[in-house]
């Protein structure tokens, strides 16, 4: 449980940060945010999607224009908004000190561990 | 060969085969259960709904078929997931945004009640321990019994918490996947024990006192949780019982006031205050703002008895809308009704006296007309054997006679009678002056009043009302007796007589001075002016 519960809480910030990336590129509808995002392997299901864009949207980071389609009713396309853009600078920034300090903390893992194997080398040819 | 229903998703048409179809529209209610709270459900719900159609559109014509089969509802459903599973995201993304910050929710605990879980809901909202709301209730139901009616308010108002996640709101903790899993093994840990949860509280004393006591309490709690159920399901009989006695005796009253069975209303104040036009709008608007609440509170007490859900929203709403529909209306007419009020009229007809020096003033202590007299003054005569009964005293029409005497200018005794009425217009009010009748009785010396002015039958009541005045010469004296004092305006009748038990009946003697009338016997005055 407590492991399942640290990887909701590791994806839910990135799930986020990820559409608004995807959608800063121009405008899209919500199916081709999607696929991108299975590309990206994070999401499952795109029911999981309409309730978060209309959040953000409603949050006034997210703007859409209605478009005609041929195949069905027409399509919500998504853009950033001004402030949609802000806040996306800002969570880069943020993401970019996130990946520094994951980055940092895993080779110092990595360089931990072979320092200890060579502790353990040399107490066996000791 | 299926069935095939013709289904419109958000104005395009498509043709469904029917088990697909119950696929479908159970999906679909899931989804809108799901956002059912949220603000933003209608969109979302609109979104899905659009994608969903998009989705079937392109597999139609990919394969060329018209109608839409099961595969196809569980491939689209599939693809855009089961509301469970976007519950996950969702959520954890709502947190993101709102911070850590958790807002306790105010719901009915029914897994913890004694009635209907109001106590324990509002001690989860406020960190309290449902006992002591309990108790606080328990003795606003004893002091004041007000606590009766807030209880049953906070019934109707407060939620339900059916899903795990009202549990967990309702109790201020965060729906997360950690917690899910608590409230889960406490829901299983419930379950185990066989107890409910109002035992559990008492159980920390059951486990000092030992297994017997325990096993006697476990029974008392089930006894009285058995006592407190049939209390409940009791006081819900009783209320629809009295309810439905209400609502017929309304129905009835509200039938004879139409005048179902008489072909005519009722002619006895204060029903003649309304214009005949108005009476069914009025009568029948107060009758529904009276009908609604009852009914609602019939249609809970049915819901409490036999366990059946709340009342469907669209209908609470339309009840909500035509009660205050018909307040509105009542309130109109009302106003109306008051607006024929607006202008007072007034004429006056005088009356010579024959002159003595003396007069006896009393009240007429008949308490009905002849029929003569009731024919005279256009009065119904075919009820009481012919005579009408004056009301008099125990008359339930607002006062319309009032007495004053004054000194006369000459040497020739008069009355004056002043008959005023209301009305909408100058016209209308001084129409319905001039039907006052009033009724003196002058024998030689002996004058008599009615204590009452009357109006034609049939007629409407807009504050008809008799003022007389009395005009004597100087020295002339009068006897008055002090049933008159009710009526007498401009002087105090009991001024005049002793200080005894019955002098309501005495008679007290008076003489029309320069200044005015005084008391005959002086010293009698002065003893009452200086009491």
């Amino acid at each position: 449980m407590i492991i399942e519960n640290t990887q909701t809480q590791m994806r839910k910030g990135i799930l986020e940060y990820c559409i608004l990336s995807i959608i800063s590129r121009g405008e899209i509808y919500a199916s081709d945010i999607i696929n991108e995002l299975k590309t990206a392997r994070l999401l499952v299901v795109e029911g999981t999607l309409y309730p978060l864009l209309t959040r953000l949207k409603n949050n006034g980071l997210l703007s859409y224009n209605w478009v005609e389609s041929t195949s069905g009713p027409p399509r919500k396309y998504y853009q950033l908004s001004q402030e949609g853009f802000q806040v996306l600078q800002q969570l880069d920034k943020t993401w970019e000190e996130l990946a520094f300090a994951v980055q940092t903390s895993l080779e110092g893992r990595k360089s931990g561990s072979k320092v200890s194997l060579t502790k353990k080398v040399k107490q066996s040819h000791e | 060969m299926n069935k095939t229903i013709i289904i419109n998703i958000n104005g395009i048409v498509f043709h469904i085969e029917e088990d697909a179809y119950d696929v479908l529209i159970t999906y679909m209610n899931e989804v809108k259960q799901h956002f059912g709270n949220s603000t933003d459900s209608y969109e979302i719900v609109n979104d899905i709904e659009n994608r969903l159609a998009e989705m079937f559109s392109e597999k139609l014509s990919a394969s060329g078929k018209e109608v839409i089969v099961l595969a196809e509802v569980e491939e689209v459903t599939a693809q855009m997931g089961k509301p469970s599973d976007f519950d996950l995201a969702d959520e954890t993304a709502f947190e993101s945004a709102s911070g850590s910050r958790t807002e306790r929710k105010l719901f009915r605990d029914t897994d913890d009640r004694i009635i209907g879980g109001v106590c324990a809901g509002i001690g989860h909202y406020f960190d309290l321990e449902p006992r002591w709301i309990r108790v606080l209730f328990l003795v606003s139901f004893l002091v004041f019994g007000s606590g009766l009616f807030l209880y049953l308010l906070l019934w109707i108002v407060m939620p339900k918490a059916t899903t795990r996640a009202d549990k967990m709101a309702m109790k201020g903790e965060k729906p997360n996947l950690q917690n899910f899993k608590k409230s889960f093994d406490e829901e299983m840990q419930a379950v185990k024990d066989n107890f409910g949860k109002a035992q559990q509280e008492v159980q920390p004393f059951l486990q000092r006192l030992g297994r017997f006591i325990e096993q006697l309490f476990s029974h008392l709690g089930k006894f009285l949780q058995g006592t407190g159920k049939i209390l409940l399901k009791l006081a819900g009989v009783f209320i629809i019982g009295i309810g439905i006695i209400v609502l017929f005796a309304l129905f009835v009253a509200l039938l004879a006031l139409l005048g179902i069975w008489t072909g005519e209303g009722f002619e006895v104040f204060p029903f003649t205050i309304v214009n005949p036009e108005y009476q069914v709008i009025l009568y029948t608007s107060a009758f529904m703002v009276v009908l609604i609440p009852l009914v609602s509170l019939i249609l809970l007490a049915i819901r409490v008895l036999f366990n059946r859900p709340s009342l469907n929203r669209n209908i609470s709403f339309g009840l909500l809308i035509t009660w205050l529909v018909a307040l509105s209306t009542g309130l109109y007419y009302g106003f109306k009704t008051g607006g024929e009020f607006k202008e007072e009229a007034r004429f006056t007809e005088s009356i010579p006296l024959n002159p003595y020096p003396v007069y006896y003033l009393s009240l007429n202590d008949e308490k009905y007309l002849s029929r003569e007299d009731s024919l005279a003054y256009g009065l119904k005569s075919d009820s009481f054997r012919g005579r009408i009964i004056i009301n008099g005293d125990d008359s339930d029409m607002p006062e319309n006679f009032e007495l004053s005497i004054e000194k006369g200018e000459g040497k020739q005794p008069e009355m004056v009678l002043e008959y005023r009425a209301n009305g909408k217009t100058f016209q209308k009010a001084l129409a319905s002056a001039k039907e006052i009748k009033y009724r003196f009785i002058q024998k030689d010396s002996i004058l008599q009043f009615d204590p009452e002015s009357y109006t034609k039958s049939g007629a409407l009541w807009r504050n008809q009302r008799v003022k007389v005045i009395l005009k004597v010469p100087e020295n002339t004296r009068l006897i008055i007796n002090a049933r008159l004092n009710n009526y007498l305006n401009n002087y105090n009748l009991y001024d005049c007589l002793p200080d005894v038990a019955n002098r309501e009946k005495m008679d007290g003697e008076w003489i029309m001075k320069a200044e005015g009338l005084s008391c005959k016997n002086d010293s009698l005055f002065k003893a009452n002016q200086f009491k």
